[in-house]
């Protein structure tokens, strides 16, 4: 049965799982390197995109710690079914996700401010960072959950190493391709709309992915 | 024995699991309530995988594993099992207090300060890491959590392996409190078959993945016999009823099912064995017999 108090007992327990693992000198550490790179080359959506992309970093903790100490036998004998044990661990990969782009916007409005003429346009430009963000996480949590921490830890960077090629590849030769003057001339609404319905697609597939890759496993 | 009707805690039956190196092959095994099974059998014999399958945790291929009449695995079921693993499945990052605040949030019969009560009885710091805590306090650990959560069927998986004569003494102890109320049971493997002898009602023997015993503690020490005397004086057949067959200087020793001790010469030395020397003269035995 689904239960949201279920999943949200869940999202605590991998919270307290992964505590250990946050320590405050290496969140100091990859704050000032954020706000540095950030100042540095002037561009408020870099320092926004740190905190985002490190927070993907940290999704693979429940999973290291779970590898570590079996975890995944305790869930079972703690009566967590594997459903939940799937959306919770999805739930904490969104909170993760939620407090990066708080720190995001906190790391990068006041670059926005000093040197952006329309400091508005920061809040879609973080919330495409955010949607990316979860875009990657769908990806990876399938391969997490099918192959486990040690194994999957090296697949995992895949989807994040493509989407900035894809990135990288479409802001280059945007003018030469044809496509991507349509898709502009949609105008933002439309695009938004559509970014929406593609991340809540692929965060369904790939909810419904992970939950047969873990009935699958034996631990 | 205790109260005549008997309800069955656990019945495994037909239990099996095939692995590329390993097979549990067609495992057998009832628990009334209110009782202590030892579940006993040297390393790599099966143990912990027969007791991960009861609880859910690894998928038979075949067989059926039920709890209080339930599936293994079934939340409902694991709901009234404590858990006490060889290592436990905590990770070292956490505290005591931690295990119980995680464990109170998935447990419906939870008690916070039982739990606080346990851990103070068994002097385990609330404040300490697991990674901190030696191997006795890790079993206390799982037991204080077991205690709090109204478990009614204890699964033990080696938990005297590492454990001072002291702590193994207290833990034995505990198990008696434990199913002192009738309404308790115990599953507890080991290879330390000393602790059985004043802790178990029935015991399970498994070998290569297969069942040799299962039943009455008292009923497998009148099983066999130790024999002895001249190797002359055995005939082939003689010989061939004899487990874990040793000789030397012209003398041998081994072990007899009991029912067939009488057919031996009547000039041989036959003893009683304890459980010990069943398990150590089982696994000797190439292919032990099941009784």
């Amino acid at each position: 049965m689904f239960s949201p108090r279920q999943i949200w007992r869940f999202v605590r327990l991998d919270g307290r799982t992964v505590r250990p693992y946050l320590q405050t000198r290496t969140l100091l550490l990859s704050a000032a390197m954020a706000l540095g790179i950030g100042v540095a080359t002037r561009e408020p959506v870099i320092a926004a995109a740190m905190p985002l992309f490190m927070a993907t970093t940290y999704l693979g903790y429940p999973f290291l710690a779970g590898e570590r100490s079996d975890m995944d036998a305790l869930y079972v004998t703690w009566s967590i079914p594997g459903r939940t044990v799937v959306l919770g661990r999805y739930g904490f990969s969104f909170g993760l996700n939620l407090v990066a782009l708080l720190v995001a916007a906190v790391f990068a409005t006041p670059i926005a401010w000093w040197q952006w003429a329309v400091p508005a346009e920061l809040a879609p430009a973080l919330l495409t960072l955010f949607g990316m963000v979860i875009v990657v996480n769908c990806l990876q949590l399938p391969v997490y959950f099918k192959l486990g921490y040690t194994k999957a830890k090296g697949l995992v960077y895949v989807p994040l190493l493509a989407i900035m090629a894809i990135i990288v590849l479409v802001v280059g030769f945007a003018d030469r391709l044809r496509w991507t003057a349509a898709v502009a001339a949609l105008g933002p609404w439309s695009l938004a709309i559509i970014g929406v319905v593609v991340v809540l697609a692929g965060a369904a597939g790939s909810v419904m992915l992970s939950m047969r890759f873990y009935r699958a496993r034996e631990f | 024995m205790k109260g005549a009707a008997m309800t069955e805690a656990l019945a495994v039956v037909g239990l099996t699991k095939r692995y590329p190196e390993f097979l549990l092959d067609g495992v057998n095994i009832t628990i009334p309530t209110g009782y202590v099974m030892g579940f006993v059998g040297p390393n790599g014999a099966g143990k912990t995988t027969t007791l991960k399958a009861i609880l859910g945790i690894v998928k038979p291929d075949a067989g059926v594993v039920r709890l209080f009449g339930g599936p293994a695995g079934a939340a409902a079921v694991n709901q009234r099992v404590g858990v006490v693993m060889d290592n436990p499945y905590y990770p070292e990052g956490w505290t005591a207090r931690d295990v119980g605040e995680m464990a109170g949030l998935f447990y419906e019969r939870w008690s916070a300060p039982g739990f606080a009560r346990q851990l103070d009885q068994f002097g385990i710091s609330a404040t300490k890491k697991i990674s901190e805590l030696s191997r006795g306090m890790r079993v206390k650990l799982q037991l204080a959590v077991a205690l709090s959560h109204g478990a009614d069927l204890l699964v033990l998986d080696e938990p005297t392996s590492g454990l001072d004569p002291v702590a193994r003494d207290e833990l034995r102890n505990m198990l008696h409190d434990f199913v002192a109320d009738e309404a308790h049971t115990v599953l507890f493997s080991t290879h330390i078959t000393q602790d059985l002898e004043r802790t178990a009602d029935y015991i399970t023997l498994l070998f290569d993945g297969r069942v040799v015993f299962s039943g009455e503690l008292e009923a497998l020490s009148n099983s066999y016999l130790r024999v002895s005397g001249d190797v002359d004086r055995l005939t082939p057949a003689d010989r061939a009823d004899i487990i874990g067959y040793r000789a030397r200087g012209g003398v041998f020793e081994g072990m007899v099912p009991a029912d067939k001790a009488a057919a031996l010469p009547p000039d041989l030395l036959t003893e009683a064995v304890t459980i010990d020397e069943i398990v150590v003269y089982l696994s000797q035995a190439k292919e032990p017999s099941h009784v």
